[in-house]
């Protein structure tokens, strides 16, 4: 069976899904995290794609520059975690509400 | 021999991807998000874009991961006590509009791109699609400015990281 452009985003749209579910069901703050990276990946997956499809690189361009920005973003959500660990000795997320009314 | 490889990268993805949501330990949730990486690393070898396939394992597998690991180590919860969202009413919202997104997500992945042939969907391309050589005459000739935004973002990044994470004397 042939593997067309279908197999391939509906591949990144289940990958994309089971992110989203990690980010609203998950209590671990880490957790939470790593499902933010299995999305940034669903969508580069989708983007190079693209750019197979339609021979132009700049999806994987775009795809590299995603790459760089989940880099840069794991780094301050991680040292955010830290800093808050140190105060509140938990990553529950639920116990993180201080800003909540 | 490319659709079996397919076939396999992607029950790889998606099983491991399963598998780093559902469990208790963050240190096995960060193990399956490697196998996850990996597979869709191959997954970007099979559709011609090798250069972005390396920078997958050694920049997200190899160094994200890595991060990811250490943090998981410094805060050292052995085993979760609550795996999910207490509230039952919370959880079943979460689950419908999961559903939702993925009958949509799947819709739009399965139905909604007529524009392209089926079975000849790749565009041809030479020899050099998805190359260092190719993604670098991109980068520093169409992309110039955005990648040198990228370099002050990473530098906001590291930064930040730094102030965010130093304790107060």
């Amino acid at each position: 069976m042939p593997v067309t452009l279908n197999h391939y985003l509906a591949v990144s749209a289940v990958l994309f899904v089971i992110g989203v579910a990690g980010v609203l069901l998950r209590r671990n703050l880490l957790v939470v995290l790593m499902s933010v990276e299995l999305m940034l990946n669903a969508a580069n997956l989708a983007f190079v794609v693209f750019a197979r499809a339609s021979g132009n690189m700049d999806g994987q361009i775009v795809a590299l520059f995603v790459m760089t920005i989940a880099a840069a973003e794991v780094a301050v959500g991680l040292a955010i975690v830290l800093a808050v660990f140190r105060v509140k000795s938990t990553t529950n997320v639920d116990k993180i509400n201080l800003m909540k009314w | 021999m490319t659709s079996l490889l397919f076939f396999v990268a992607s029950l790889a993805a998606v099983g491991s991807a399963a598998l780093v949501v559902s469990r208790r330990n963050p240190v096995h949730s960060v193990l399956f998000l490697i196998v996850c990486l990996l597979s869709v690393a191959l997954l970007f070898l099979l559709l011609g874009a090798q250069f972005v396939a390396a920078l997958q394992v050694i920049v997200y597998a190899g160094a994200i991961v890595v991060l990811f690991l250490f943090v998981v180590m410094l805060i050292n919860v052995k085993k979760e006590i609550v795996v999910f969202h207490s509230s039952l009413g919370h959880r079943l919202a979460a689950f419908a509009l999961i559903a939702v997104l993925l009958i949509q997500t799947l819709a739009i992945a399965v139905a909604g791109t007529a524009w392209v042939k089926k079975e000849a969907w790749m565009a041809q391309s030479g020899a050099s699609f998805g190359t260092v050589q190719a993604v670098g005459r991109e980068l520093f000739s169409r992309y110039l400015f955005q990648f040198e935004v990228a370099t002050i973002l990473l530098l906001a990044a590291i930064v930040g990281a730094v102030v965010i994470v130093k304790r107060k004397p």
